[in-house]
């Protein structure tokens, strides 16, 4: 393999060798050590490769011989390359294509921040920028890397962690988010409990507050079960209240119900197996598409982007990127789904809405569904039967 | 008469080949043939491949043969192998073969 790339680094010649004495001619290109490989006898002749420079040293021979030597193609790298010697036009601007990549990473040409969801963005640029950290920026001028990291991390709430990194013409910022602590629950503030649905007690413990409800009775939404407002005083004194923070479990039996219309068509996207690709570059920073219209001429469409940088070994990203959009066309068909199939549909769909309603505990004893159907509309309700409870706090109106 | 290189390489019980400078032909079934002090090639075809020895000639037929490797003292030849005949050349006959 070592051999096979010093040779065509050096360059080779084809050669087919003619005449009477052609093995003649072998064995003294043997003995003065010039090197021949890949002897193949062909027609009249003998074909075979010879080196570059051997090759120039060879005439003798032929002439001894008197053999007949024709070139039959040249290769290698410096042949190839000979063949630009006098193109001064072409050698400057590959030399200029190199500075051009040599100065690439001297220059700041693409941020990026990863990791952000609530922090603030613009505060982060703000920092970023004011350490000189910005698309066009010098390199060599940006503060050190560490003082920047500290500066976000300090500088913007919510913001736990920062890595910044350089990566060539880029400069990536990671930001790890702090999660905030639960909300401790307050138990300072007088509070009564009132329903939060109607329905059935079938438990009432009461921990603190004055008790309005018992086992066994109906009760409202919004009704008080457990005040805040406690009478502290004895028949006879004058009225004295103490308010207090309600603490109680009604376990109630409840109803929750939830409706909905529901159709009987399912949308189907087929992929007609007919498939373009479209490229987008993305020259620093700016998107140059190289299509007018996306849609390819394709009436339905689905797109996949594939985003593929150049980094190049060492300098790391050259601020030069492609997207490539697969787009596939797509047949859109409606399909008639059974009875079955929309009742279990529109089921786990008004599920989950009263799922969201529900408080902690909740537990499904169980479950109605009724429905009527016109003319492909299904108009389903979901009666669910719970054990919840469904005490409340809110504030005392003074 | 024994060469003084032959009566040497018997009783020091050294290879006859390095001590006399005779050719050393290794045969890999009817695909490959490795030849070691070669003095030349004589004729090169597809068919038909002449080597020069040091005390006589190999002639190696077959079909679609090819001087896989050639240095000075060594060759390799590749194909479908028919026959080798090895044809040893008296003293005089050295010399119109030197002169090729």
């Amino acid at each position: 393999m070592f051999k096979k790339i010093f040779k065509f680094v050096n360059g080779y010649v084809i050669i087919k060798v003619t005449g009477k004495n052609k093995e003649r001619f072998i064995n003294m290109c043997l003995h003065n050590n010039l090197g021949i490989y890949d002897i193949i006898p062909s027609g009249d002749g003998i074909v075979m490769k010879a080196d570059r420079r051997d090759f120039f040293l060879m005439r003798r021979l032929v002439r001894k011989c008197r053999v007949n030597v024709r070139i039959v193609s040249k290769h290698g790298l410096i042949l190839h390359l000979s063949r630009y010697k006098r193109r001064y036009g072409f050698l400057m601007s590959g030399l200029l294509v190199c500075i051009f990549f040599l100065m690439l990473p001297k220059y700041i040409l693409c941020v990026e921040i990863d990791g952000i969801y609530s922090a603030d963005r613009e505060k982060i640029m703000e920092i970023l920028h004011e350490h000189g950290v910005y698309v066009g920026a010098k390199k060599s001028e940006i503060d050190d890397l560490s003082e920047i990291k500290n500066a976000v991390i300090f500088g913007v709430d919510g913001v736990n962690w920062a890595w910044l990194y350089s990566e060539g013409a880029r400069m990536r910022l990671q930001i790890q988010e702090s999660i905030s602590a639960p909300e401790l629950h307050d138990t300072t503030t007088p509070t009564d409990i009132i329903a939060s649905c109607d329905g059935w007690v079938r438990r009432a413990d009461i921990f603190r507050g004055e008790r309005h409800v018992n086992a066994g009775m109906a009760v409202t939404a919004g009704q008080v079960l457990v005040s805040g407002k406690v009478a502290a005083f004895r028949e006879g004194d004058p009225e004295k209240y103490m308010y207090v923070h309600s603490d109680a479990n009604i376990i109630a039996d409840t109803v929750r119900i939830e409706t909905g219309d529901f159709s009987s068509k399912e949308t189907l996207r087929i992929k007609t197996g007919k498939s373009k690709t479209r490229l987008s570059f993305d020259v620093f920073g700016k998107r140059l598409d190289m299509f007018r219209d996306i849609s390819c001429g394709f009436g339905d469409y689905d797109t996949a982007v594939e985003r593929k940088n150049l980094d190049i070994p060492v300098i790391g990203y050259s601020g030069l990127g492609a997207e490539v959009y697969r787009i596939d066309e797509v047949t859109i068909t409606e399909r008639e789904l059974t009875e079955n199939e929309v009742l279990e549909r529109a089921r786990e769909k008004l599920e989950e809405k009263i799922c969201c309603k529900l408080g902690k505990g909740a537990v499904k004893e169980s479950e109605e569904l009724t429905y009527s159907a016109d003319k492909g509309i299904y108009h389903v309700e979901l009666r669910m039967h719970l054990r919840e409870n469904i005490g409340v706090e809110i504030p005392i109106e003074e | 008469m024994k060469k003084f290189s032959e009566f040497l390489a018997e009783r020091l019980g050294m290879p006859k080949d390095v001590m006399m400078d005779l050719p050393r032909i290794s045969i890999c079934g009817d695909k490959e043939i490795y030849i070691e002090n070669h003095k030349g090639l004589l004729e090169y075809s597809d068919n038909i491949i002449r080597v020069k020895m040091n005390d006589g000639i190999i002639d190696i037929s077959g079909t679609g043969l090819r001087i896989i490797i050639m240095e000075q003292d060594r060759m390799v030849i590749n194909g479908m192998l028919e026959s080798i005949n090895y044809e040893k050349i008296g003293r005089n006959l050295k010399n119109v073969q030197k002169n090729l």
